[in-house]
């Protein structure tokens, strides 16, 4: 049986800014990498750019700097780009320096180590890559909805009866993806992006603590249910996900194909920019069965 | 008569993915088989305002837009960021319409479909991701020297040595990553980016036709070697043979010092670009695993 722990601090050294990428060994890798059977890649990236999923955050723009053509024979011609993006902005992944009470962030890391300049502690360089076996739980599926309602609470008794549903087990350093089927509203054009959205409520805390996760992801906009169900306390899933464990959160993904293909379990790969001081990133996560 | 070398129409009228068609399922599952140990091997920049960039650009810059902390007892702190960056700074890839001739794409899409809007056609988002065999070619350690000299064109020989002499094989669908060590002056913080740079020769052409590469990186600016040679015009040839007449892709600003440290030559190569709408290229941290 795993230990339970409510805490990682400590757990990889009192300098430790990497969390559960500890993890990630290279044996761990390497059973990983063997999971896929077929070579089939799924792309779980959101568009980036002006029609891309955003939260409570200002619009992503992407401007066209330089576009040039020589119309003569043999002219040669090129274009040029600039990205203007939030790092929690699309499909993206949460540094362990985004979210911490007390003062403190994951390890006891002070949060003065948060500056203008970027942080200094627990910023998103540090995660180089994450390659694991992946889970997806669709929720909505074994609830037997298109998806959830907006104001409904995904509770670890639901992420049990999807596993259970699926057949498949949760593994230490696995990654968790789960399915609300809020995006297939970003889809339609109907979703409200400032608006409620179903996820992860704080009676899920103990259950998420149990499974020793590398990270949780989800196809909605934080994880973690909006607004929360308790009032004034804060965000539980992130405080607990970044700085109690040191684990990873993944926000606005597509899980639509993977979902609708039937795959439960899966080789993840994961490889954030390397955004000095950064507080996350945009990614695009892959899922290869 | 010299035959055009050209890859349009080999995948159809429409496509604007170019060699990425030849990522087949058998072709994934036998560079995921390449895998041994589980090492991965990051061969991202950094991104930010300390990141590299050409001198024709713009630094990138990061922003902290929100620190807020509450100091009470279980008080609740959070931070908030912005990136600002051109989309070919640091390590990225070059979308298919990023360079052209003839007021033509790959595959002979129009230029005109590259709008202010974005690219309508070949656009970095039909991307999605690059995962094959990768092989490094490290042109100093072929010639002894710690970097070659700024003004060095690598050419096809000197690939061909470089993978004889690590005895790795070139195979189609492959992605090629050039080490010149450029990368360790900018790495030193000796680099002048308006400056000269080694890199490719144009005439490597040819050899990218005939290995049926589908990226060509390196650890320099541009791939290719800058100022472009005398017989190039002016004009960038390896970008017009591979982003126009082969659809393959390019990948810039690598850092490839630890796979050469540790004389890493052959591995599963993982890159998965942001998919930016209409976009012409994508910031990328590109994974090396054996």
């Amino acid at each position: 049986m795993n230990e339970v722990r409510t805490s990682n601090w400590g757990r990889w050294g009192v300098e430790d800014e990497r969390g559960t990428l500890n993890m990630l060994t290279g044996e761990h890798v390497g059973q990983a990498i063997r999971i896929p059977s077929r070579g089939k890649v799924y792309s779980l990236g959101a568009p980036v750019g002006r029609e891309g999923p955003i939260g409570l955050r200002n619009d992503t723009h992407h401007y066209m700097s330089i576009i040039q053509n020589d119309p003569s024979p043999g002219g040669k011609g090129s274009a040029d780009d600039v990205l203007v993006t939030h790092c929690h902005a699309s499909t993206h992944i949460d540094g362990l320096c985004h979210i911490w009470y007390d003062s403190l962030l994951y390890n006891g890391h002070s949060a003065s180590a948060v500056t203008p300049d970027g942080a200094k502690r627990c910023g998103v360089q540090n995660v180089d890559w994450l390659i694991t076996r992946g889970v997806l739980l669709d929720v909505a599926a074994a609830k037997g909805v298109k998806r959830l309602d907006n104001d409904y609470a995904v509770t670890g008794d639901d992420l049990d009866a999807a596993a259970t549903a699926q057949g498949v087990d949760i593994r230490p350093g696995d990654v968790l993806l789960f399915r609300t089927g809020w995006y297939t509203r970003y889809l339609e054009g109907t979703a409200d992006l400032r608006g409620d959205y179903p996820g992860l409520c704080s009676s899920a805390e103990e259950w998420i603590t149990s499974r020793d996760l590398c990270a949780i992801g989800a196809d909605n906009v934080a994880v973690e249910i909006w607004p929360p169900q308790i009032p004034d306390k804060g965000l539980p899933i992130h405080r607990l996900m970044l700085r109690d464990l040191g684990g990873y959160l993944i926000e606005l993904m597509n899980l639509e194909d993977l979902a609708r293909d039937g795959h439960s379990e899966f080789l993840f790969i994961a490889a954030p920019l390397s955004i000095t001081g950064g507080v996350g990133s945009p990614i695009n996560p892959l899922a290869i069965v | 008569m010299s035959k055009r070398r050209t890859n349009w129409g080999r995948w159809g009228e429409t496509d604007e993915r170019g060699m990425l068609n030849e990522l087949t399922q058998d072709r994934v599952m036998a560079a995921l088989g390449m895998v041994d140990a589980g090492k991965v091997y990051s061969l991202g920049a950094p991104v930010g305002p300390d990141g590299p960039v050409h001198a024709t650009r713009n630094t990138s810059w990061h922003i902290m837009n929100v620190i807020n902390n509450n100091p009470e007892p279980g008080g609740e702190g959070g931070a908030d960021d912005i990136l600002v960056t051109q989309c070919h700074a640091s390590t990225h890839i070059d979308a298919l319409c990023h360079a052209w001739k003839d007021s033509q794409l790959f595959n002979g899409h129009p230029a005109s479909e590259v709008t202010p809007d974005g690219a309508n056609k070949c656009g970095v988002q039909n991307v999605k991701w690059l995962i094959t065999r990768g092989v490094m070619l490290d042109i100093p350690g072929l010639k002894g020297v710690d970097r070659v000299d700024g003004r060095y064109a690598v050419t096809p020989k000197d690939m061909d040595d470089a993978a004889e002499r690590q005895k790795s094989e070139i195979r189609p669908g492959d992605a090629i990553l050039v080490r010149t060590g450029w990368y360790k002056t900018y790495a030193e913080g000796n680099v002048d980016f308006a400056g000269d740079y080694p890199g490719v020769s144009r005439t490597v052409c040819d050899w990218l036709y005939d290995h049926d590469v589908v990226a060509l990186g390196a650890d320099n600016v541009a791939v290719e070697i800058f100022p472009p040679e005398p017989e190039s015009n002016g004009g960038l040839p390896v970008h017009q043979t591979m982003l126009n007449d082969l659809g393959g892709y390019l990948i810039e600003f690598l850092n490839l010092e630890e796979l050469a440290k540790d004389r890493v030559y052959e591995f599963l190569f993982v890159a998965a670009p942001l998919r930016i709408s209409g976009g012409v290229g994508s910031p990328i941290n590109p994974l090396a695993i054996v």
